[in-house]
């Protein structure tokens, strides 16, 4: 379709202008830790001032922020693992034996991702505390790791499919095993779908906060929750919170940008399924 | 066959999910209070679930429930179309701009929430107030005076860009040919956008509203931290809700009859909306 040059750049500005609108409140909080504690409270606002690292530099040695961001990195890690662990091997299964069974496995497992949280917390978290998995990171690492199967499941199942069915039929008549025709086959060939799967199991989690909130205490507590807890200190270090937060944030824009295509395709393609 | 790789995952989300909520149902037909254990456990059958559907702060969690989700779907359904149709037209920059207005999306709610609500809405420091008072208005206290609005808008401006990504991959699957021939034939933007691109678009529309409902429903975030429920209850949805019973009354049988409850409405939610939009779903499917 032609456009007059004069739409086109209106459209352009336009666009750009509510994109910074919208990214206002993310950039604030950036800059605000960048202030003083007087500067960031100060009305109106100053857009003028000397920015210092001091905020961000403080935050990794207080420790109270290093252990929550440790916890967080620790927990997302192990969930990654283990969604993987347990959701490769079925979505391989899903990919290269398609029909009923798989269909409706497929489905069972969508079905509990998007079970609300409230129909399992009460008897997990009384679970939880007679196995003393309460505030653990264990405790976190294997909830999460339930929300991560089906979607490593739905994910990897489309990108598995994308492989050759003649290069797998090829190397079962020569007589591989599964789990050869698994590990030296499948998986290398899908390394991307392996990337992109991962950064969004790693969005997930990095930010869940119902779980983490209702199953963790001071000890295990992620990221996500520690961010809550600033509200008890509301208006008094507005500059240590921002941030504070612009780090929590930081590593989640940069897997969200690698991974936003992978994203949009596992959304929009898988549902036409 | 291979068929038993699919046991170990199918195994541990039936001992997370399905498990639990079969042990939420039989608590849910039970009284039990944590803060009296030598009470102990008592069969009451339905008795939890009329007390709930009477208690009118359990029906209101059912309606904030309601308002929430679907101001939430409808407004970041009108939002995100208007982006991702700018975004389709742009030619220069479109990367940047997809990557600026993506952003709000990755933010953990927690931290949206902490920022809308002190650096925004506050109601003397506020960034808000302070652009109404330069245009003579104000002050505002939206938190304090219209908390439900304030929670909505957080939720609207972080779901905006999931619907807009969703819609632009729609756009961007629409056969250039459709649209050219229908420019050559003198078609006004008006009509391109009523018979060529909103049909185009249904089932990207249902994908991402039925995903939308799923994912807000039990939303939870944004509420800790903007209203903690309050005040008095008004801005509670359902997961809120069950969250109190059990930490703060304790309250076992009672929190588990109202994840029954929610869980029922989810899938009654869902199942509506998944035969409503299938027709729309599957014709892309082809």
């Amino acid at each position: 379709m032609r456009q007059r040059a004069s739409v086109t750049v209106l459209v352009s500005i336009v666009t750009f202008a509510i994109a910074l609108l919208m990214l206002f409140p993310i950039l604030w909080t950036f800059l605000t830790g960048l202030k003083s504690e007087t500067d960031a409270l100060s009305i109106p606002p100053v857009f003028w001032f000397v920015p210092s690292l001091d905020k961000y530099i403080y935050a990794f040695q207080q420790g109270e922020f290093l252990s929550f961001f440790y916890n967080t990195v620790v927990i997302v890690g192990c969930a990654i693992a283990g969604s993987f662990a347990l959701g490769l091997p079925a979505a391989y299964v899903l990919a290269f034996f398609p029909g009923r069974r798989a269909d409706s496995m497929l489905f069972f497992a969508l079905s509990t991702r998007f079970m609300p949280g409230v129909a399992v917390i009460v008897p997990i978290s009384i679970v939880y505390s007679r196995l003393h998995l309460i505030d653990t990171r264990l405790g976190l690492i294997l909830m999460h790791i339930t929300l991560g199967i089906p979607m490593v499941m739905w994910l990897m199942r489309r990108y598995f499919s994308e492989i050759p069915k003649e290069i797998i039929e090829s190397v079962m008549l020569e007589g591989a095993s599964h789990a050869r025709i698994f590990w030296r086959i499948v998986l290398p060939l899908s390394i991307p779908g392996l990337v992109t799967t991962g950064f969004l199991v790693m969005i997930m989690a990095w930010n869940e906060f119902f779980f983490a909130v209702n199953l963790a205490g001071r000890s295990a507590a992620t990221l996500p929750v520690f961010m809550a807890s600033f509200l008890t200190t509301e208006g008094q270090t507005w500059a240590q919170m921002s941030a504070a937060a612009t780090l929590a944030i930081l590593p989640i824009f940069v897997a969200g940008l690698i991974a936003s295509r992978g994203l949009v395709s596992g959304l929009t393609n898988g549902a036409s399924h | 066959m291979g068929r038993w790789m699919t046991w170990p995952a199918t195994a541990y989300l039936i001992l997370m999910t399905q498990a639990p909520f079969v042990v939420t149902l039989y608590l849910s037909a039970h009284k039990w209070n944590l803060l009296y254990p030598r009470r102990g456990l008592r069969f009451v059958g339905f008795a939890n679930y009329r007390t709930l559907l009477a208690d009118p702060i359990f029906r209101m969690a059912i309606a904030n429930t309601a308002v929430f989700t679907l101001v939430a779907v409808l407004a970041t359904s009108v939002l995100g179309f208007g982006l991702a149709l700018l975004l389709d037209r742009m030619r220069a920059g479109k990367g940047i701009a997809y990557a600026l207005l993506l952003a709000p999306f990755l933010v953990m709610e927690t931290v949206s929430a902490v920022v809308w609500k002190n650096m925004i809405f506050h109601p003397i420091y506020g960034l808000l107030n302070w652009a109404a008072h330069l245009v003579g208005l104000g002050p505002y206290d939206i938190v304090g005076t219209h908390p439900a609005a304030a929670i909505l808008i957080v939720v609207i401006w972080q779901w905006m860009p999931f619907m807009m990504l969703i819609l632009l991959a729609g756009l961007q699957s629409l056969p250039l040919p459709l649209r050219e021939a229908a420019a050559l034939d003198g078609a006004r933007p008006e009509a391109m956008l009523r018979y060529i691109i909103v049909p185009h678009l249904k089932p990207f529309f249902a994908v991402g509203m039925l995903l939308e409902t799923i994912l807000l429903l039990p939303m939870f975030g944004p509420i800790y931290v903007m209203t903690y429920g309050g005040p008095a209850y008004t801005t509670q949805n359902l997961t809120f809700e069950v969250f109190r019973l059990l930490s703060q009354q304790y309250e076992v049988g009672s929190a588990a009859a109202g994840g029954v409850l929610t869980a029922i409405i989810t899938i009654a939610v869902t199942t509506f909306l998944l035969r409503y939009m299938r027709p729309a779903i599957e014709r892309r499917g082809g």
